[in-house]
């Protein structure tokens, strides 16, 4: 008996010290319409409890929370550092009329509290000038950017909602029209895409040009490699950013490859054989310095497959699951079936031997959205990496359906980015609320 | 609902002496509870010095309630062999509706649940009196939020312009 009560004794004093005692003179309207004093001491919400309230806000809604007072910017931090919040968020750029490229609309899906934001207007770069003009998400280590590329420069968003951008640098030296673009830290490199019409003399259409941010200047590299003949453009390629390299792979036949923007030239070029089955490919960075291609195949009536396999970065083999067995078996995770059919919905009578498929991905190390490029309106499925090292690969899949102003509208083109937020990041956007 | 004789009562005393009789089934829905009749099985009267009548009976409510679906669930399943999904899911939507009736509470009495659940351990209240509290701020700016939850503002001018500029805590570029 006493040990019980001590128990509850001590459980008392800890409750009491994560109590904040105030007076308040408001009135309750309790529906229960409960006797209460007028002027009563109440108990308002302090310390872990508070935590653990603010732990279940929508990341958004942080900013606001964490400028109510000390405490309550002191539980934020807390739950912050308790849980944080580190799988990316799922970037949407909507162009209702395709005709005119520098009116788009900004949409956010933060992954912890499954809900889309839309953003405000973004504000464009200055090159927007320029006739022809490419707006698009470029593959960075941080998280895919809004860039613009234009005949005379580049522009390239510095936070995930391009509210700031990076002084524009000259365009590249040959000029491109669907080129591979990403940014390895402090490098931004553009890779094929050049117009065999227009080609000037030494110049190829796999070739690659990197910029130095600190420099400020352009310089030459090795050219994409001869195995990528035909397929040099970011139309035919998946490509992925580390903080040291870019990473391509050719959509159709599973050819990867990588780029060191230091040294200037190409890693090995693999052909990855993991399943004759699979007709569609696509490369993303994955947990624990390594990579994810993702399969989709065979497609059919039967059950379409979106697969998900682990390489290595720097062999570009595929990871062998360590087993007590020694049986060498891939690391290999199969996307679930409703999440599959959210993607690539077969209706009855489509022939199955002609199919068109197509897959794409954006992702961090910590998770990132396959989607199908042939049809964005059916969405995305999240997908995060399991942290400890397991049987499979990703621990939670989600489908993301279209934010309803965009779901809503006829048509319209749309292009997916993904990327880590910080609280910063949201910070830029909900100044007017202090 | 009809009781086996042996079950036994406690008695749960307010901070304010009330005395609430419930029966164990009920009182073991609150850990704190639970674990002190596990560590003594004849304690049949518990002072609980940290919530007041009013709330404790809301406490106490919320409790027989869950454990009467809990009891109704595992009676169907008793009775066909097994439970029909449709019945499980209208029976987990009915529990649901009645959470949400719950929850229509002031932020006062809202609070004093939280901390009641919090301190009595009852994972179920604690749960969706959180979430309750967590949607109360959603959407909402910084003033708005203290006039909900009648907070007064500490922050001195230059504390909120320096948490405007400042940015250690990032929640993913750290590490």
């Amino acid at each position: 008996m006493a040990m019980a009560l001590d128990l509850l004794a001590n459980r008392n004093t800890e409750t009491e010290r994560s109590l904040h005692l105030s007076h308040s003179h408001s009135h309750s309207h309790n529906h229960r319409d409960r006797d209460r004093d007028r002027d009563r001491v109440i108990l308002d919400l302090y310390g872990d409890v508070l935590e653990a309230v603010v732990s279940r806000v929508p990341s958004a809604d942080l900013i606001p929370a964490s400028r109510v007072s000390r405490e309550w910017r002191r539980a934020v931090r807390s739950s912050l550092l308790r849980l944080p919040r580190r799988s990316p968020w799922l970037l949407l750029r909507f162009l209702p009329r395709p005709s005119s490229p520098a009116l788009y609309s900004l949409h956010a899906f933060d992954p912890f509290s499954s809900s889309w934001l839309s953003l405000p207007l973004p504000h464009t770069s200055t090159c927007t000038t320029d006739a022809v003009t490419v707006t698009s998400f470029l593959s960075s280590s941080s998280g895919d950017r809004l860039h613009t590329l234009s005949a005379s420069a580049l522009s390239v968003s510095q936070d995930p909602f391009a509210t700031h951008w990076r002084n524009e640098a000259k365009a590249p030296k040959m000029w491109r029209k669907d080129a591979v673009v990403a940014e390895v830290d402090r490098w931004v490199v553009v890779a094929g895409g050049g117009c065999p019409m227009v080609l000037e003399e030494g110049e190829v259409v796999g070739a690659v040009e990197v910029y130095d941010k600190q420099a400020g200047a352009w310089a030459s590299a090795e050219p994409i490699p001869p195995q990528f003949d035909g397929s040099a453009y970011a139309t035919w390629l998946s490509a992925a950013a580390s903080d040291q390299r870019l990473y391509v792979m050719e959509k159709k036949t599973a050819l990867v490859a990588w780029f060191d923007p230091q040294s200037k030239a190409w890693g090995p070029t693999c052909q990855l054989r993991l399943d004759t089955a699979v007709s569609a490919w696509a490369i993303a960075i994955g947990r624990d310095e390594r990579l994810v291609a993702v399969g989709v195949g065979p497609v059919g009536q039967s059950g379409t497959k979106v697969r998900f396999w682990e390489l290595n970065r720097d062999t570009l083999q595929p990871v062998v699951a360590d087993t007590k067995t020694k049986t060498k078996t891939k690391m290999e995770e199969e996307m679930p079936t409703e999440m599959v059919q959210r993607l690539f919905p077969f209706d009855e009578g489509d022939d199955d031997t002609w199919r068109c498929c197509s897959v794409e991905v954006c992702g961090t190390d910590r998770g990132g959205y396959v989607y199908n490029p042939s049809e964005m309106r059916n969405g995305a499925v999240l997908y995060e990496f399991r942290e400890s090292e397991g049987g499979s690969i990703v621990g939670r899949w989600e489908w993301v359906p279209l934010p309803e102003r965009v779901a809503d509208c006829g048509v319209g083109r749309m292009e997916f980015g993904c990327s880590a937020v910080a609280l910063d990041d949201l910070a830029s956007f909900s100044r007017h609320s202090t | 609902m009809a009781r086996s004789s042996t079950e036994n009562m406690i008695t749960l005393m307010s901070s304010d002496g009330e005395e609430f009789m419930v029966t164990e089934k009920v009182a073991r829905e609150c850990t704190t509870i639970r674990n002190m009749l596990e560590d003594d099985c004849v304690i049949t009267n518990i002072p609980l010095p940290n919530v007041t009548s009013d709330i404790l009976s809301m406490v106490i409510e919320y409790c027989m309630e869950h454990v009467a679906a809990a009891e109704k669930a595992a009676a169907e399943t008793a009775e066909k062999g097994s439970s029909s999904a449709p019945a499980a899911a209208k029976a987990n939507k009915d529990l649901e509706e009645w959470d949400k009736a719950f929850m229509n509470v002031d932020v006062y009495t809202l609070c004093d649940l939280i901390l009641a659940a919090n301190y009595l351990n009852v994972s179920g209240l604690l749960d969706l009196t959180i979430q309750t509290a967590a949607n109360l701020i959603k959407g909402k700016s910084p003033e708005q939020i203290r006039k909900t939850f009648h907070i007064q503002n500490d922050l001195s001018l230059e504390e909120e312009e320096k948490i405007r500029s400042q940015t250690p805590w990032a929640f993913e570029k750290s590490e």
